[in-house]
């Protein structure tokens, strides 16, 4: 008698959805029963949280077989890369105040712990560790989440002095929403093979630093709709997902879904250089279009390169 | 997990044992990674359900490659090939130039600083 023909089926096994427990059940649990028979601790706990994620992600329909599970896996890349990139700006927006000592210990503190998940997390992904980075992805998540409990809380709250670093409501749901996308994403779909982190160093760096000259420019010269800084701030964060989407699009085999994803990654940019007074909705109307225009301009160009391509594959000639 | 399915066919806790003789101890797939990795083979029609038998009460299925499956290998294997071959062309070739990485700091380059 084998573990497999001991082993009860594990209780983990119930988070399955139905129809795949009737199919795959019993061998998944023989496997399971096989590959724990003879652990303890920490190397079963790892054994059991990899069978619930499994479980959970089909059931959630978040699998790497599933089409929100592609989504968010086209998406994955991007959405590090625009959240930690908006972390860099706010750490270089703060610098100056930290490097005086105007910030003051606990500030400085809590910048740290609110902004360096997501560079860690950043410098991780460009190394090929995709782990760690979905973990800190997670932490840095999981702080965004609390600050922006505070932020929203109904009621007055003495951890509001949590949240004066520049952050309000609409760049905490940025962060949010980013590391969402990050985290659900099937980590088995995200590639990070070197010539993908370089792509992925090539968005922080192409978000944070112009954002960081037309941040400084808006702030300190306070322009409004129409003028050049106000175009860069909402138009730039598209222009990267709209380069990705040309090149899938423009490829012979275009995957649509990976695509969705990645242009998903401009949306939240919509909002995130708005301070509280601006978002009425005319201006996330607008803020979004902005947003959105590089995606439209990508998909344009990629179907006009897709007709000229087809016009110009010779044709088969005639036999007769 | 292919490789691990190229000789023959084999069942989801043979493939995790195959695959950890394969990248020598590195790689120990868990159960819920495996299954993950199966879904996925299986809906892009590289790999296929070989047999379903009844193993003390229990229904095991074994997995084979496809006939995609096994051209996506092929494909695979001459493209790691190659790199290799190259690799190992490069490697046979005299370094150039090896003085340079020896040269004491702040000694110029030029006639008489090349050391053997």
């Amino acid at each position: 008698m084998t573990a497999s023909d001991r082993a009860p089926e594990p209780r983990l096994l119930r988070l399955y959805p139905a129809r795949y427990r009737n199919l795959h059940g019993p061998e998944i649990a023989a496997v399971h029963a096989q590959a724990t028979a003879g652990l303890t601790g920490l190397p079963l706990l790892r054994e059991h949280s990899d069978l619930a994620a499994h479980a959970l992600r089909l059931r959630t329909r978040l699998s790497s077989t599933d089409p929100a599970g592609r989504i968010a896996a086209g998406a994955a890349p991007f959405a590090l890369a625009g959240a930690a990139g908006l972390s860099l700006l706010l750490v270089v927006v703060l610098a100056p105040d930290i490097l005086s000592g105007g910030l003051g210990p606990g500030l400085t503190a809590l910048a740290a712990v609110d902004n360096l998940p997501w560079i860690a997390a950043l410098a991780c992904a460009l190394t090929g560790r995709w782990t760690p980075a979905r973990m800190l992805s997670l932490l840095a998540t999981a702080v965004k989440t609390v600050l922006l409990i505070i932020a929203t809380w109904p009621s007055p709250t003495t951890w509001r002095w949590l949240i004066p670093l520049g952050e309000g409501a609409h760049v905490l749901w940025f962060s949010v929403a980013l590391g969402v996308l990050v985290v659900l994403a099937p980590p088995d779909l995200v590639d990070v093979a070197r010539q993908r982190n370089r792509r992925v160093i090539g968005a922080a760096a192409l978000l944070g630093a112009p954002l960081t000259v037309a941040l400084g420019y808006l702030l300190g010269h306070n322009v409004g709709p129409g003028s050049l800084s106000y175009l860069l701030l909402y138009c730039w964060p598209g222009l990267l997902p709209a380069t990705a989407v040309l090149v899938l699009l423009t490829r012979p085999r275009p995957d649509p879904l990976r695509t969705v994803g990645i242009g998903l990654t401009a949306l939240p940019w919509a909002v995130v250089f708005s301070d509280d007074s601006q978002l009425t909705v005319h201006h996330i109307a607008a803020a979004t279009t902005l947003a959105c225009a590089p995606l439209a301009g990508a998909a344009l160009l990629a179907a006009v390169v897709r007709i000229a391509r087809a016009r110009t594959v010779p044709q088969p000639s005639d036999p007769a | 997990m292919l490789t691990a399915l190229a000789d023959a066919p084999r069942h989801g806790y043979a493939i995790v044992q195959e695959v950890l003789t394969i990248s020598g101890g590195q790689v120990r797939l868990r159960t819920g990674t495996l299954y993950t990795a199966l879904d996925r083979l299986l809906q892009q029609g590289l790999v296929h359900v070989h047999a379903e038998e009844v193993v003390g009460g229990r229904l095991r299925r074994s997995y084979a490659l496809t006939d995609t499956g096994r051209s996506t290998l092929v494909a695979e294997t001459e493209r790691l090939s190659l790199t290799v071959r190259e690799a190992q062309r490069r490697l046979a070739l005299p370094r150039f130039p090896a003085s340079r990485a020896s040269r004491p700091p702040g000694q110029p380059f030029g006639p008489g600083t090349v050391t053997a």
